[in-house]
């Protein structure tokens, strides 16, 4: 990373700008006696700090990953991006991060983030205002990332992880990355350790769900993160809970379309109930999230848990991963397991009965006779787990390369994880997904 | 010239520049009491502690990585390689935790930085200090 306030005043030769201001400052005393050189000295030492104090406010830095993915099987949309053919943009984006320090104890900070997938347009991922209360505490009040997961806050920050991707089964899960609002942090130190507690709370707004656009909310949002740092050692738990609204639920339109279009196709007539009600309001969510890191300079351990409920017919999951790491020199080789469960599939039986199933009209002919529900039942069978094998290269300070290879199946009966298939279409038992990417920060 | 000439002119080359480099020590401002043991410095350089342990802020300056002797103290005194304490840095700034850390070219602006500024640490070649009365040394 680059500091501009490294190149500001504070050099050991006085700079034509500290001159000036000494000569400056000399014009307008009066000269009623003439100066030693220690007094210059001083005078220069006393200005110089002046000059220290006042130095620049403003500072840059920046990330920048260029990445592409490319998986074996296609027909379908995975992690947002369509598959079969190679992706060099859903995984790259670049950011610039703007400080300007308003005081001793107050600075606005914002990230300016352009991502590929998103025509390189830029928007605001963070835009905060931060105050220090004192020493140990700090507030902060704006546009924020959720600290929900280790990496959660530099999700972003490809160079900062050991993956190109983080493990999807956890890291996909959470559709919220920002939210608005308020939170603290305290640092202390306890039982040997260095610990902080995060507080916060505030709203956010859902792009999109399963890659669809969406207008929905998460209000009344409130967590926590609770970091210990020892030695080698990170450990991490997180809580936080809100009420989601999806006042459009995009699937129930291709739901009712596809069980409309077969029922045309089979001379049933339309169906003459009205497309089916989808829409949450102010579900209640809650999230639950335990992280634990070892990093010795050699060996690199990761594993994290997380656990989201979601009352109605959302899915609750289980998810879980470990990744190992061994560093040989600049190479770092790693195996992730990933997986995440369905706790309660029982919640989605509605979508292979009756409600997109019109009976006055002669059952469809069809192996499943009500294929938009199954659709729909599908979306919600996120169980899959992968295997993924990877290789960072620490090229120098700042600069990094990946690369890695997945194996994703392991899907529930009628699901296909996070791979969405086109239309009706099936999907792969199991399939890879390889990446690699260019990392950086600066 | 032969293959000996060559190898003993390059053991030559190597072991006059290995003795051109002096060891690298740590710095903070004369003024400054602190009696930070090791584990504390490491803590303060990771941004991981934000205090020295007598009492005050501390403001830890990184070395930019073009200075030859970066990758010497920083396994020295943070026990871990550049990139791992570039990693780390970036982790906390790019979460907004931290203020980014000044990064600091030659030793002349490093020894200068920390004379004007009670409050920080950072590392230098112990030649940069001798004589200096504005700066101390903390670990060497």
């Amino acid at each position: 990373m680059s500091h501009p306030q490294s190149r500001g005043p504070g050099r050991p030769r006085r700079g034509p700008l500290a001159t000036a201001i000494l000569l400056a400052g000399l014009a307008v005393t009066p000269l009623s006696h003439a100066y030693t050189d220690e007094e210059l000295d001083a005078k220069f030492s006393t200005l110089q700090q002046q000059l220290q104090s006042n130095a620049p406010r403003f500072s840059v830095n920046g990330y920048f990953t260029f990445a592409g993915s490319v998986t074996d099987e296609n027909g379908g949309t995975y992690n947002d991006v369509s598959t079969g053919d190679p992706n060099l943009e859903a995984l790259s984006r670049g950011a610039l991060q703007l400080e300007f320090k308003i005081s001793d104890d107050t600075r606005f900070v914002t990230q300016l983030l352009s991502r590929g997938d998103q025509g390189w347009q830029t928007h605001a991922e963070w835009a905060f205002l931060a105050h220090n209360i004192n020493a140990d505490t700090t507030v902060r009040a704006g546009r924020l990332r959720l600290p929900v997961f280790l990496f959660s806050e530099t999700l972003d920050v490809g160079y900062t992880q050991p993956w190109v991707t983080p493990p999807t089964e956890l890291y996909g899960l959470l559709a919220f990355s920002s939210y608005e609002g308020i939170d603290l942090r305290y640092r202390f130190e306890a039982a040997g350790a260095d610990w902080s507690l995060q507080p916060y709370m505030g709203y956010a707004r859902l792009d999109s769900w399963e890659g669809v656009d969406s207008e929905s909310r998460g209000d009344d949002m409130i967590g926590f993160d609770l970091t210990a740092n020892r030695g080698d050692v990170t450990a991490r738990i997180g809580y936080f809970a809100s009420k989601l609204s999806i006042p459009d639920f995009p699937l129930a339109d291709v739901a009712y379309d596809i069980n409309t279009g077969v029922r045309a196709a089979l001379g049933a007539g339309l169906l003459s109930s009205p497309e089916p009600d989808l829409s949450v309001d102010r579900t209640s969510t809650r999230f639950l999230s335990v992280g634990l890191r070892y990093d010795d300079g050699k060996v690199m351990l990761l594993t994290e848990y997380a656990g989201a409920k979601i009352d109605g017919f959302f899915s609750d999951t289980t998810s879980c991963y470990g990744t190992a790491g061994y560093r040989f020199g600049k190479w770092m080789p790693h195996l992730t397991y990933s997986h995440v469960r369905v706790d309660d599939p029982e919640e989605r039986e509605f979508a292979s009965v009756a409600w997109l199933y019109d009976p006055p009209g002669p059952a469809p002919a069809m192996p499943m006779d009500n294929p938009g529900g199954a659709f729909i039942a599908s979306a919600f069978a996120l169980d899959q787990q992968s295997w993924t094998a990877g290789v960072r290269y620490d090229y120098r300070p700042g600069i990094a390369l990946k690369a890695e290879a997945s194996l994703v199946g392991d899907f529930a009966d009628g699901g296909s994880g996070q791979w969405i298939p086109d239309g009706a279409g099936a999907a792969p038992d199991e399939f890879w997904v390889y990446r690699a990417s260019l990392d950086m920060v600066f | 010239m032969n293959m000996k000439k060559i190898v003993a002119t390059f053991l030559l080359a190597s072991a006059v520049a290995g003795t051109a480099q002096a060891e690298v020590v740590l710095i903070v401002n004369a003024s400054n009491p602190t009696n930070a043991n090791t584990e504390d410095i490491k803590r303060i350089m990771l941004g991981r502690l934000n205090q020295f342990p007598a009492d005050g802020i501390a403001v830890p300056m990184l070395r930019s990585t073009r200075w030859a002797q970066w990758g010497e103290c920083t396994q020295k005194f943070i026990g871990k390689s550049p990139s791992d304490v570039e990693r780390n840095w970036a982790t906390r700034v790019f979460s907004g935790q931290v203020e980014p850390p000044k990064v600091i070219l030659t030793d002349a602006e490093a020894v200068q930085a920390v004379s004007l500024n009670p409050n920080a640490i950072t590392c230098v070649s112990a030649d940069a200090v001798k004589g200096n009365n504005a700066v101390r040394i903390v670990a060497r």
